[in-house]
């Protein structure tokens, strides 16, 4: 290769960064796209552009359209937008912390952890204290999966955390353990349960936006939004972290406030979204990953990106979750998983001798 | 100045420093040598903020504790033994990871100014994992030089911190790397190096601060702590220093050291 000499004036030549932060605008119009897409699929016979003729023409809608675009559909896309966006940057986010590509709330038991906690709010919630359960109203489920999620991820830091240094090997296996001793106490909580209360709990392992309504949203979006906005935050001291602790210290983070920062958002995120759409795998190890390959790891773009790009995805797995045994749906978890586990393996065998276990 | 008071720190039921006062002067190369286990690492650590400690330093007039990430940031750049890198960085993206928001306003060119310095902006645009050990370390010395680009800011000097900086380097990038650093305590910055390399030590050093069992066995010139028998019992080796011809710069031949043992 002709190596070049340093006389070259400094090229216009685009970087990463600005290249990724191009795809900013291309993913925000992929997700545009997809969302109208969306609305417009799906087992009634209902036309998005129908609608927007009749909105033009001054018509007002019939009860049929007015009750499918306000009540299921719009509120199964903001919900599926939120969750995606929520999942993918949980992903992100853990990956950067852990130094990791392959960390996933799904994977190290975060999830797992959410699902409990939500588990227990279904199941025992009845049990409360009327004047509490009054309180929290709605939002029960949601704070208690958020809670769990919290636990599990800085139990899981702790655990994997020595002087500093963060075993991957020490994570994963954490992970394992903790994913199976929630198993089983959901598995209590079931033997426990209900008629109702079983009927919710297994749509809600297989993960599914189909229960999407505003009520819901109302407790979730929040909870997402505010996640988001500070992970977005994250990128530079995810970028220092990048090099090890110690060095990013020296380069002027503040590690262990970003590291609480970054349990937080992973956390809530993620527990939100489990609470309420269930388990949905692979979307946070999939469009980061995608993406690094894409435009590189500079976390300061990835961030918001893989929030769009899972945005986008996730809304484009529920329309095929909706669309291939219509008028039956699938669980979103089985079209993620579906596509996401053949990935995953597959990065597994890309990069067989950097993961090191 | 750097100034480190009655220092102890501790690694489990060890005790690494015991009591260690030393202080380093901006305009000059500070050397802290000593043999394994003397503490050298662990006082560089101690004086990053990396290991807790008991004891005061003070960069500059201000107790190291008191200060954030970020000033200290603006202060110091550290040169770590080792590197790790978690994803796929290009080498010029590790170089401006480095790079203080604020301090500066032309990061690309401060980010090409110090690979060159180490002669590695051919590989601007290279993945970082795909350079050799040695090379990786440069990089990393372009990191920390771009951080602290100018040596002296608003006449307050800046500090470089390097931990064995030579150490994986073929001997024409020893002495590149030790040039840069002299070039760089010549501007008015400080620079305080763990070094193995006694040679390297006898040409560049200004003070050179000799270790042993966690404290500071002898301070000062080159010529003064380098002799024969201040060596001899820090390395627990019988050692003779030759000098070179006029200025006399301290030497030392593993040679002549096998020679008295037998």
């Amino acid at each position: 290769m002709v190596a070049m000499s340093d006389t070259l004036p400094a090229t216009p030549r685009r970087t990463r960064l600005e290249r990724a932060r191009r795809l900013h605008v291309v993913l925000a119009l992929l997700v545009g796209l997809v969302a109208l897409i969306s609305l417009n699929v799906g087992a009634t016979g209902f036309s998005l552009v129908n609608v927007i003729a009749k909105t033009l023409r001054g018509e007002a809608l019939s009860r049929m359209e007015s009750v499918v675009l306000w009540d299921i559909r719009l509120p199964r896309l903001v919900m599926g937008l939120l969750v995606g966006a929520a999942l993918a940057t949980s992903g992100a986010v853990m990956q950067g912390l852990f130094r990791n590509p392959l960390a996933d709330p799904g994977i190290v038991g975060v999830t797992a952890g959410g699902m409990l906690g939500a588990t227990l709010a279904i199941v025992l919630g009845g049990m409360l204290p009327a004047g509490l359960l009054a309180m929290t109203g709605g939002t029960l489920v949601p704070i208690a999966a958020f809670a769990g999620s919290w636990l599990t991820t800085i139990l899981l830091y702790r655990v994997s955390t020595r002087a500093g240094r963060t075993s991957v090997a020490t994570m994963l296996l954490a992970g394992i353990a903790f994913t199976a001793l929630a198993g089983a106490l959901v598995g209590i909580l079931i033997y426990k349960a209900d008629d109702s209360q079983l009927r919710d709990l297994t749509f809600w392992n297989m993960g599914s936006l189909a229960g999407a309504n505003w009520v819901k949203l109302a407790s979730a979006a929040p909870i997402i939004l505010a996640a988001l906005v500070g992970a977005m935050l994250l990128g530079r001291g995810l970028n220092g972290l990048a090099l090890g602790e110690a060095t990013a210290h020296h380069i002027g983070i503040p590690v262990q406030w970003m590291k609480n920062g970054a349990i937080l958002a992973v956390a809530a995120a993620s527990g939100a979204a489990v609470a309420v759409s269930g388990g949905i795998g692979f979307v946070g190890i999939v469009v980061p990953h995608l993406l690094r390959l894409a435009t590189g790891p500079d976390h300061r773009a990835l961030l918001l990106n893989s929030a769009l790009l899972g945005a986008a995805l996730l809304v484009a797995a529920d329309m095929i979750a909706r669309v291939v045994i219509a008028p039956a749906e699938l669980p979103i978890g089985i079209v993620t998983a579906v596509m996401g586990a053949p990935f995953f393996l597959w990065i597994l065998l890309r990069q067989r001798g950097v993961v090191d276990l | 100045m750097l100034v480190a008071r009655n220092i102890h720190v501790s690694l489990g039921t060890s005790r690494v420093l015991d009591g260690l006062s030393l202080s380093a002067l901006p305009g000059q190369i500070t050397c802290i040598v000593g043999p394994n286990g003397s503490g050298k690492t662990t006082s560089l650590r101690a004086i990053t903020g990396d290991v807790p400690y008991t004891g005061q330093i003070t960069l500059g007039g201000k107790d190291i504790a008191t200060l954030k990430p970020r000033e200290l940031a603006a202060l110091r750049g550290v040169l770590p033994q080792a590197s790790t890198l978690a994803f796929p960085f290009t080498v010029n993206e590790v170089v401006q990871i480095g790079l203080h928001h604020g301090t500066s306003g032309d990061h690309d060119g401060i980010t090409r100014a110090a690979l060159r310095r180490v002669d590695l902006l051919k590989y601007a645009d290279r993945p970082y994992q795909d350079l050799s050990g040695g090379e990786q370390q440069r990089v990393q010395l372009a990191r920390v030089l771009a951080q602290v680009w100018e040596p002296v800011v608003d006449r307050t000097p800046r500090w470089l911190f390097l931990d064995e900086p030579v150490s994986s380097l073929d001997i024409a990038h020893q002495l590149q790397v030790m040039r840069i650093a002299r070039d760089f305590a010549g501007a008015g910055g400080g620079v305080v190096a763990v070094m193995h390399d006694l040679n390297l030590t006898a040409m560049f050093a200004d003070r050179v601060i000799l270790l042993a069992g966690g404290a500071c066995l002898a301070t000062g010139s080159p010529a003064e702590v380098m002799t024969s028998p201040l060596l001899s019992r820090a390395y627990g080796c019988d050692l003779q220093v030759g000098r070179t011809p006029p200025p006399g710069t301290p030497f030392l031949l593993p040679h002549l050291a096998a020679l008295a043992a037998e």
